[in-house]
């Protein structure tokens, strides 16, 4: 499914004395079955870009298409079909759930979407265990559950109707460093077996530093594709109010004392790196 | 970002640096005037004042128009109503300038007045129950909490219709009969989520040192400005005008 922003402008709040503009006239397309990340601090634009995609927000001005859908504050027919396909995780799980139930909350997509699945149970189960809950959460109420646990519920009830494009915002935040391997590991597999989409708006360097294909920097509301290697730019990034990736830091370190290490983005070809340089 | 009637518009502007108890002050003549008087040139000069301040308020006037027009249908009911009871045409006016008027006050002042604002007003104004040792910060809790309640409710149910659009119960391009459905199926969710809202907010509130079953003093002090006794001064002329206009003096 080929997403495409062209010229868009969102603002919000339009002639009054809160008028804020998100996003000023950004183009850009996701064609390949990649994972896509735009970084941006607080407040640069990027959290809006998934309810574009989504179309549960308008442009102010352009249009985003998606797959053969055009979001551009006209009436969308058939816009189910539309959601359907799109997996919207958002930074804040409180602002996510809508049930008092968990088995509840993990069914409502299948449930509207209209999907003719007999074992739902089933499926919940399966959706619980990809992300690392355990199997008793899921006749528990939601209010019982650690942010920790919301949050990866969010994630399971996206993915339980099998959507082509997965947006995950601010994916690690109330996550433990185990749940985020876990989530790592579910990225690749989803992109790499299944040939999802992954749309991820984050400004945790480290994360997408080991698992992005392309990068999208986010500032002031402009958008700009740039190469991975962005990442080990620390006069880019720093300029962009963001921080250096852990492993890049390391590496520059090492090589101002002459290791000579090569970048990369896994710790255990870091590892392997020093042993032979070192 | 959305708002709804009762909650606080942020911007700058001399009404909203207005002394919050001067505000609440102005609020209860207002309203006492407005339902003693028959009088249409006491009601249109209090329309009028209550119109300059929403004006220079700076809060965009289609959110006033906004609250006027959630209420049109009982506009409508009420003037059939009136209709049907054989009041004439100037008496049904003048008691919806009465309304008009007290709506757009109460707007005006919620759009320019924090909650806590709003808690230190009422509790200033109620400070002469202290004299008999009636402890009022459970009462103003009370209206606090009802007062923040219903912009709560409406940005909580704001955010569950879309995330339920986004999951396949449809409600930005649905249309009006199954947005009605639509609000129904989600109320229960809707309102679990705002009492749980309420319920943080309330903690957060005591983890701050907000106790409700003690006497408090508020940090801030709000000095009455030259703009406050301007305001006194116009709502003490419209009493005098009622009193001379009743003939009492």
């Amino acid at each position: 499914m080929e997403i495409v922003f062209e010229n868009v402008t969102y603002k919000e709040n339009i002639k009054t004395p809160l008028e804020r503009t998100y996003l000023k006239d950004v183009s850009f397309s996701l064609n390949e079955n990649k994972v896509y990340t735009f970084l941006g601090d607080s407040k640069s634009g990027k959290e809006k870009l998934g309810s574009l995609i989504n179309a549960t927000s308008f442009p102010y001005k352009g249009y985003v298409q998606i797959g053969k859908f055009i979001n551009d504050g006209r009436y969308i027919k058939k816009v189910n079909n539309l959601r359907m396909n799109i997996g919207y995780v958002k930074k804040n799980p409180l602002d996510f759930e809508i049930n008092n139930l968990v088995k509840n909350e993990l069914t409502f997509g299948l449930k509207y979407f209209k999907y003719k699945i007999k074992k739902e149970q089933v499926r919940s189960l399966e959706a619980l265990k990809l992300v690392g809950l355990s199997e008793e959460v899921l006749n528990k109420k939601i209010s019982s559950l650690t942010i920790r646990e919301r949050k990866l519920l969010s994630i399971a009830s996206s993915l339980i109707f099998n959507p082509e494009v997965i947006i995950l915002e601010e994916v690690t935040m109330f996550l433990l460093e185990k749940d985020k391997e876990n989530i790592k590991r579910l990225i690749r597999i989803m992109q790499e077996k299944y040939g999802k989409k992954i749309i991820l708006i984050t400004k945790n360097t480290d994360f997408a530093y080991e698992v992005s294909d392309e990068i999208y920097l986010v500032n002031n509301g402009k958008i700009v594709k740039c190469k991975k290697s962005v990442l080990t730019d620390e006069s880019i990034l720093t300029s962009n109010n963001l921080n250096t990736p852990k492993i890049v830091d390391f590496i520059n370190e090492a090589n101002k004392k002459e290791a000579n290490l090569t970048y990369t983005s896994n710790i255990l070809d870091l590892i392997k790196e020093v042993y032979r340089n070192v | 970002m959305y708002r709804y009637f009762t909650s606080f518009y942020p911007v700058k502007s001399n009404v909203h640096k207005l002394n919050p108890v001067v505000k609440l002050i102005c609020l209860l003549i207002l309203i006492v005037l407005t339902f003693i008087t028959s009088s249409i040139k006491l009601e249109v000069l209090m329309l009028f004042v209550t119109a300059y301040l929403c004006f220079s308020s700076n809060v965009p006037l289609r959110h006033y128009f906004n609250t006027l027009y959630g209420l049109r249908y009982f506009f409508i009911l009420l003037l059939v109503l009136l209709a049907a009871r054989g009041l004439y045409l100037e008496n049904a006016l003048i008691i919806l300038i009465k309304i008009v008027s007290v709506m757009l006050y109460l707007d005006m002042i919620f759009y320019t007045t924090s909650p806590s604002e709003i808690k230190y007003g009422i509790e200033k104004l109620l400070t002469p129950f202290n004299i008999f040792n009636v402890n009022t910060s459970p009462v103003i809790n009370k209206l606090v909490n009802a007062i923040t309640f219903f912009p709560l409710l409406f940005s909580t149910e704001r955010e569950v219709l879309i995330n339920a659009s986004s999951r396949g119960l449809d409600y930005t391009y649905a249309d009006i009969v199954s947005r009605f459905f639509v609000i129904i199926a989600s109320f229960k969710n809707t309102f679990r989520l705002t009492v749980e809202k309420m319920r943080k907010q309330k903690l957060s509130s005591y983890l701050r040192g907000y106790s409700s079953s003690k006497y408090r003093t508020n940090l801030r002090t709000n000095k009455v400005g030259f703009y406050d006794i301007i305001l006194l001064l116009v709502h003490t002329f419209f009493i005098i005008y009622y009193i001379f206009e009743r003939g009492v003096l």
